[in-house]
């Protein structure tokens, strides 16, 4: 992956997505091969180390793994990027509440800029967004998507798309991991297809084709 | 209107125990004229500083959606320890710095136990409770020790006008108040507590946390020990008794949740420490039956806790999503 670029990894359930996902953030052990992110090897380290080097992970499933439901947006935005607020011993609450609220409008959270009401009561799309912009106030380096669409509403997929892209074009590299194959052709500048825990297909902007990449999704010989 | 007495029973049901609190202070009040002299509100603070102690450390346990059982283990070893070594002739500010140091060892012991052998804490608090009283008395022989009177002079010593007991008080829970809502860490206790699987994916040091907690609440159980033996003069085997349970109901008294993520030292716990001893101290003042005592007290944490209950039904219902009409 380069900097700057999305992209996006294409596949049937089961072909081990969300798997890469987990293993390139340190969540799961990597069987074998290494892992780098701006040519340093990071395989060794662990989540947090990854974090601090500016990996970021959006997991498919924010209601159980990427959001506190019961915390105040607030708080959940200014989870990841807590210790860059912190002089001394103290948080610098007024630098971090200003930095969490400009967030929150940049990624065009609804609710009026109430920060302070507990993350449940926002809609899937804009809980999305908090979470997104939780990785966003660490400025990422890299940052893998897994469904991030899901269970989103049209209007704030268009506005997740924007994000995501206003980022790549600030340098960051995204990884861009869906189901819906329009949405990949949509948003990213190259899509690797994978099969059974394998990269079965790799095809640039140039080459996107909905059946070519469906039909590398597809195991050999049950094509139709 | 309806919409009037919604926001009235909403904002009464936030502010429930100072409510109670100031119930009980009525009632006592109007039961005997001399609970409501000021002296005896120093004596409320100095009598609840023990508690209020043990219950700061036992809040930031329960904010992980932990439980440290052990606290009253701990305040009967470092007591018998402090009390062995001033009947040794040692200094008693060398005694306060062993006995903080073995609180420490205490909650790492069993923090140790949650973090990396993975057990239950309320299985491995209950376990280290009946070791700590074991150990207690095979220290002091089940014998009650009578300490020397320079150690009641601390007890009674003032500060520039404040009592021991109230300063200790008061350090501990600005310390712990300042600590959780302005420290990284402190968010991030709440975090754990919310969600550990969340939190440990925004690449917060779960475990450190957990580990953190139990080594403050066993620094808390044994200042809590110090504080209350300064007081006392005397170590007998029932020293810190069922202290675990009053310590947690203080801090559900002041709105924390067992199941983690909610509360606060300031006022929560201090409230609900000091709800505990107002009520004790009342009912001597009144010349209640000795017998009432402990009835009066479960009515008031049951009262507390059924209103925390209503308190959470209520904020989720108020956080159900509607559909609401554009405005035309």
């Amino acid at each position: 992956m380069r900097r700057g670029e999305i992209l996006g990894i294409a596949g049937l359930m089961g072909a081990g997505r969300t798997e890469l996902a987990r293993i390139l953030f340190g969540l799961d052990p990597c069987a074998g091969g290494s892992i780098a992110l701006n040519g340093q090897e990071i395989s060794a380290l662990t989540t947090r180390e990854r974090i601090a080097r500016g990996l970021a992970f959006l997991t498919e499933n924010r209601r159980e793994e990427g959001l506190l439901m019961d915390a105040a947006i607030r708080d959940n935005l200014a989870l990841a990027a807590l210790s860059r607020f912190t002089s001394s011993a103290l948080i610098d609450q007024p630098r971090l509440v200003a930095a969490v609220d400009q967030m929150a409008a940049s990624v065009q959270l609804r609710g009026g800029g109430q920060t302070d009401q507990p993350a449940k009561t926002l809609s899937g799309g804009n809980q999305q967004k908090v979470v997104l912009g939780k990785w966003l106030l660490q400025n990422p380096a890299a940052l893998i998507l897994d469904e991030p669409t899901r269970g989103v509403d049209v209007g704030a997929r268009s506005e997740l798309y924007r994000i995501i892209q206003q980022l790549a074009a600030k340098g960051a590299g995204i990884l861009f991991i869906s189901s819906e194959i329009e949405e990949l052709i949509g948003v990213c500048d190259r899509v690797l297809v994978m099969q059974r825990g394998a990269v079965a297909a790799c095809f640039d902007r140039s080459e996107f084709d909905r059946e070519r990449i469906l039909g590398a999704a597809l195991p050999a010989g049950e094509e139709s | 209107m309806n919409n009037a007495l919604a926001r009235l029973s909403q904002a009464s049901l936030r502010h429930a125990s100072t409510l109670i609190f100031l119930g009980v202070l009525a009632m006592f009040s109007l039961l005997s004229p001399r609970f409501l002299a000021a002296n005896n509100f120093v004596n409320i603070l100095i009598q609840s500083a023990s508690t209020a102690i043990v219950a700061t450390g036992m809040t930031f346990v329960l904010l992980t959606a932990g439980i440290d059982l052990s606290v009253g283990a701990v305040m009967f070893v470092s007591a018998a320890v402090a009390g062995k070594m001033a009947l040794a002739g040692q200094p008693l500010w060398l005694a306060a710095l062993v006995i903080l140091l073995a609180g420490m060892l205490y909650g790492a012991v069993n923090a140790l136990c949650v973090t990396w052998l993975r057990i239950v804490p309320f299985i491995v608090t209950l376990a280290t409770l009946y070791f700590g009283r074991g150990f207690g008395l095979w220290l002091t022989e089940t014998r009650a020790m009578n300490l020397p009177e320079s150690v009641l002079r601390v007890g009674a010593a003032r500060i520039a006008g404040i009592p021991f007991p109230v300063l200790m008080l008061a350090l501990v829970v600005v310390a712990a108040h300042l600590t959780l809502t302005r420290t990284t860490f402190g968010r991030q206790v709440y975090a754990m507590g919310n969600d550990a699987d969340a939190a440990r994916k925004a690449g917060i040091r779960t475990e450190r946390i957990q580990f953190a907690v139990y080594v403050i609440c066993g620094f808390c159980a044994a200042l809590s020990g110090l504080v209350s033996v300064v007081q006392l003069g005397a170590v007998s085997p029932s020293f810190g008794n069922q202290r675990e349970f009053a310590a947690v109901a203080a801090a559900v008294l002041g709105g924390t949740s067992l199941f983690g993520g909610r509360g606060a030292v300031l006022p929560g716990t201090l409230l609900g420490a000091l709800l505990i001893q107002t009520i004790e101290n009342g009912l001597v003042i009144a010349n209640a039956d000795p017998y009432l005592y402990p009835l009066v007290m479960s009515a008031i944490i049951f009262l507390a806790v059924l209103l925390d209950s209503l308190r959470n039904q209520q904020l989720q219902r108020s956080q159900r999503r509607h559909i609401r009409p554009l405005p035309e």
